[in-house]
């Protein structure tokens, strides 16, 4: 005879009770750890070499680099002096809390005070994976086009904060910020919104204020 | 396609309940899937045909799906609306910006047939 099991349990349980014990841990230690999630080219790790010449010696970051091949990201990051660890998902669109937590260690957790991981690129699937972050930002570069926050609504529903990147290249192509504001605040009205270049530095100074007014110290 | 991670976990989570209700065979499975869920009903078919022959319990195993469109409730209304062209969530009563997502979020396996140990 056949028996029917209730089950009503999700797939992500795993991952999200690891996802939490992942933000304890952090907030334990004083630490604000930021996702940082973007389509792939759109500047993140630009973003963050800029963030580390702006932000001051007195605040000690660390950062986790996705990517599904390379240690290239890195590379880059380790050359500004910051420490930085990479993890491939060898072909995985995202990151999940496991992974996160088996590169915490390589960090003296009671040293740092904000720890930014920057997720695969990809607009869709890393939205759904809860790393332990205490909040989710996402790059957004004018090079994509203004329609991805109307293309992409979940991942840009459960962010905290979009960065609108390469603002120096607008004069050089069609691009309306104003698409992207009307849709973004119809999707998530009240979300925080930083029109800025990391080439440039412009506007660097009021994401890395918003990133200090974040920290846990 | 990240459907296939996913119906890893749901496959984990199926096991691990047949396990401990005496299930050796899984025919039926049903799951609930939210339009904003990021999971794809046909991705999540084609990943589960692609996981169940790694069984034993669920190789001749059906999948069902229902999928639930996105919900939202206005905060300063109680108006409750599907978004407009999927992203306008705000509240086309009232112009609301308090909206909350109410339903279309959830992912979860509701439950499973299958047939028990002493069944023969």
């Amino acid at each position: 005879m056949t028996t029917k099991i209730e089950v009503k349990k999700s797939p992500m349980q795993k991952n999200n009770e690891q996802a939490e014990l992942n933000r304890q841990l952090l907030k334990e230690k004083g630490i604000f750890a930021l996702n940082l999630m973007s389509s792939p080219g759109s500047g993140k790790t630009t973003l963050l070499e800029k963030l580390s010449e702006v932000i001051g010696d007195d605040i000690k970051m660390g950062i986790i680099e996705g990517d599904l091949a390379t240690e290239r990201d890195a590379d880059r990051i380790r050359a500004k002096g910051i420490q930085c660890v990479q993890i491939n998902t060898d072909g995985g669109c995202h990151m999940d809390s496991h992974m996160i937590r088996k590169v915490l260690d390589e960090f003296d957790l009671d040293k740092l005070d904000l720890l930014i991981i920057e997720n695969v690129g990809n607009l869709v699937c890393p939205s759904s994976w809860d790393l332990g972050e205490h909040k989710r930002a996402v790059v957004l570069s004018v090079t994509e086009g203004a329609d991805k926050v109307a293309k992409y609504p979940t991942m840009f529903r459960k962010a905290d904060a979009v960065i609108l990147n390469k603002i120096d290249l607008i004069p050089y192509i069609q691009f309306n910020v104003d698409i992207v504001k009307d849709d973004l605040f119809a999707i998530k009205p009240g979300i925080e919104f930083f029109e800025l270049s990391a080439t440039t530095g412009e506007n660097m100074e009021a994401w890395c204020q918003w990133l200090k007014d974040h920290l846990h110290k | 396609m990240h459907e296939l991670s996913v119906m890893a976990g749901i496959i984990d989570v199926i096991n691990t309940s047949a396990k401990e209700n005496n299930i050796h065979k899984i025919r039926k499975v049903k799951l609930i899937v939210g339009q904003m869920s990021n999971a794809i009903p046909d991705s999540l078919r084609m990943a589960f045909d692609m996981l169940r022959d790694d069984g034993p319990f669920i190789e001749d195993a059906i999948l069902e799906i229902e999928t639930v469109k996105t919900q939202v409730k206005c905060h300063e209304c109680n108006h409750q609306f599907q978004p407009e062209e999927g992203y306008i969530f705000t509240c086309p009563e009232c112009k609301g910006l308090h909206t909350e997502i109410i339903a279309g979020e959830q992912l979860y396996v509701d439950f499973f047939e299958g047939d028990k140990i002493d069944d023969n």
